[in-house]
């Protein structure tokens, strides 16, 4: 009865004409965005965090949400008439998506992207109000101890799983933990690394930190080498998908959503490593495994959908155990600490209204991104021809006004260029923007942990290894560092922070 | 690809001897009452060790030289952005809003983006003006104050 009369709450929450106003902004900005090669997710919910300070919690999580989830619609579309992913995690959607707008087909290849992606959506959405509060309420019992366990299994986690080099995922993580403690110390009220400076008493802001690494940083990328390319089919009609077509996709479909939704659950499990699984399934399962790679729709609709579940499944581990599970979910982790609330076990019993508000408005932004995707497929098209010299100016001045407004302080902004240089030379030296975020983002609940577990064993480290939970999860954080050494990192997998 | 990983290995591994010099200079404390400076401490050490695992791995990446810019590269259009975002940092609080974000718009829009002087112009003055109103009348936020400002 408790669910039942949870999700009415959450229905009521999103009817609010506010709330409602914010989702169909929240999943509007996410498809446009999600449509213009060279502007992510991440950076655009940079952009925003500012704003989310202004609106009421519930409101600015709603659409941070429906940016995420609107994004991955949108950079579908991309992918299949331009070649080019919209963002990272549709790189897979290039393989048949463009072959088939080559054959005239990209209106059913857009058509089972959007289904796809609705039907993934929707199911992700139902799981994560299953499994949510249960494993919120498992959550509860832990102590410090297990609470850093928990934190240093999700930095190894996202490194092991990221497309690149682990030890140099870690060394972000170490950087950004260091940098999460910069400013007066929580226990002693020390200052720390502030070299006279009183602005970084109150530590370096999370926004301008964010909003360079990710906003001015890929700027600087993309103004190195500006993205052109031709749109293959300019005209797109036939949206809907034949029956034969969906009873291709269909099975793929389902497959995708269930892949997709356990790989987002598990932290660094983002979005492209869920469409590569999903792809190499479909591939090796299919009885004509050739026409892959060459217009097979199964290629489109099995990645698509896993991609839309992975971004559900990601608000599980965020909302129920505080763990961001990539750079995205860090930067949706960062404006839940703007607002006051701290992500973690106890935000569904004290912030029920959020929580079950936020799910609820998934439901609505899912039906509101089918009815968005298809009809107006047109515009989205015409958003492509917007040439990134009128976008960069653009950009660049939300992020001198993001990093400003928030607390008038011309200090952010120097910030915020050097974290700029920052993300443009990790770009250059291949180290990923998303550990170093995360690490950042929950610095301060990691000392918290690791200092009060060590006033807790008197000094002993022996007491992450002495408590159940915290020794499993210590055993398999060591096991996941130690197996790259013996050569059996999975190198077919990726990580979905690589655009924001 | 071996030499940039040797690079940014070596110039992690000085941000880690910086910051276990600096936590050290703080109150580390012991294991059973840790001080400000033991956090720190432990971070700098990770990093340090991180590093010098890269370094590690460098002697097995390929030997390919990689050049940092890419063939093409718009190397102008990057400079040129970091010195005017610094511009704007240093003349926002002194000429104010408006004046600043035209500015800005325009040097970048011209020089950055080669859009037309005219453009250029158009594009800095409605997007200050236009986010001026905005912030100032409808968020009531307020945004620092120049000559132009105070002609409101």
């Amino acid at each position: 009865m408790d669910f039942f009369s949870n999700i009415a709450m959450g229905f009521s929450v999103v009817a609010e004409p506010m709330n409602l106003l914010f989702c169909f902004i929240g999943v509007l900005l996410g498809t446009v965005i999600g449509v213009l090669p060279g502007l992510g997710p991440g950076p655009t919910i940079s952009l925003l965090l500012p704003l989310t300070y202004h609106l009421n919690p519930v409101v600015s999580i709603i659409m941070v949400a429906g940016i995420y989830y609107g994004a991955k619609y949108g950079g579908s579309t991309t992918s299949i008439l331009l070649n080019i992913p919209g963002e990272v995690d549709s790189v897979v959607t290039c393989l048949d998506g463009y072959q088939m707008a080559r054959q005239g087909r990209a209106g059913p290849a857009l058509g089972i992207s959007a289904f796809g992606s609705f039907i993934a959506g929707t199911f992700a959405t139902l799981a994560l109000m299953l499994v949510a509060p249960p494993l919120a309420k498992f959550a509860l019992r832990f102590g410090p101890p297990e609470i850093f366990s928990l934190m240093v299994l999700a930095l190894v986690l996202i490194t092991f799983i990221s497309s690149g080099s682990q030890v140099k995922g870690l060394a972000m993580a170490s950087l950004g933990l260091f940098l999460g403690s910069v400013g007066l110390d929580i226990f002693t009220n020390v200052d720390r690394f502030v070299f006279g400076y009183n602005f970084l008493f109150e530590g370096l802001g999370i926004v301008p930190v964010i909003v360079g690494l990710f906003g001015v940083g890929e700027v600087l990328s993309n103004l190195e080498v500006q993205l052109r390319a031709e749109i293959y089919q300019k005209r797109v009609s036939h949206l809907l998908p034949s029956l034969k077509d969906w009873k291709n996709s269909i099975w793929p479909i389902i497959r995708g959503t269930f892949i997709g939704f356990f790989v987002g659950i598990i932290p660094g499990g983002g979005g492209i490593a869920s469409t590569f699984a999903s792809y190499t399934i479909e591939k090796r399962i299919s009885k004509h495994p050739e026409k892959f790679g060459k217009g097979a729709i199964e290629g489109v609709a099995g990645p698509e959908a896993a991609n839309n579940a992975c971004s559900g499944a990601n608000f599980i581990p965020l909302m129920t155990l505080g763990i961001p599970t990539n750079g995205i979910m860090a930067i949706i982790f960062a404006s839940l600490l703007i607002n006051g609330l701290q992500p973690g076990p106890n935000l569904i019993r004290d912030q029920p209204a959020l929580f079950w508000g936020v799910i609820a408005s998934m439901y609505v932004g899912n039906v509101m991104l089918v009815i968005l995707n298809l009809p107006l497929i047109g515009i989205w098209v015409r958003f492509l021809t917007i040439p990134y010299s009128v976008l960069a100016p653009l950009i660049l001045f939300f992020c001198l006004l993001g990093a400003y407004t928030l607390k008038n302080a011309v200090p952010d902004l120097i910030i915020m260029l050097i974290f700029g240089i920052l993300g443009f030379l990790m770009k250059k030296f291949r180290y990923e923007g998303g550990p170093l975020i995360m690490g950042f983002v929950i610095s301060e609940l990691v000392e918290g942990a690791f200092i009060r577990s060590l006033l807790m064993s008197g000094g002993s480290f022996s007491i992450f290894f002495t408590r159940p939970i915290s020794c499993v999860l210590m055993i398999i954080a060591v096991v996941l560092f130690v197996l790259p050494f013996f050569g059996k990192k999975p190198k077919a997998l990726g990580s979905s922070d690589d655009d924001g | 690809m071996r030499k940039c990983d040797i690079i940014s290995g070596l110039f992690l591994l000085a941000v880690a001897l910086a910051i276990c010099g600096g936590s050290s200079r703080l109150h580390v404390g012991t294991l059973t009452e840790p001080g400000a400076g033991f956090f720190p401490l432990v971070t700098g050490l990770a990093l340090g060790i991180f590093s010098i695992l890269i370094l590690v791995e460098a002697r097995k990446s390929s030997k390919e030289p990689i050049k940092f810019w890419l063939p093409g590269a718009n190397k102008k259009g990057i400079y040129l952005t970091f010195l005017f975002i610094l511009f704007y940092a240093l003349l926002l609080e002194r000429l104010g809003f408006i004046g600043t974000t035209a500015l800005f718009f325009f040097l970048v829009s011209r020089f950055v983006s080669g859009h037309r002087w005219a453009t250029a112009i158009f594009f800095g003055l409605v997007t200050s003006l236009s986010t001026y109103v905005v912030f100032t009348i409808l968020l009531r936020a307020p945004l620092p104050q120049g000559i132009l400002e105070r002609m409101f």
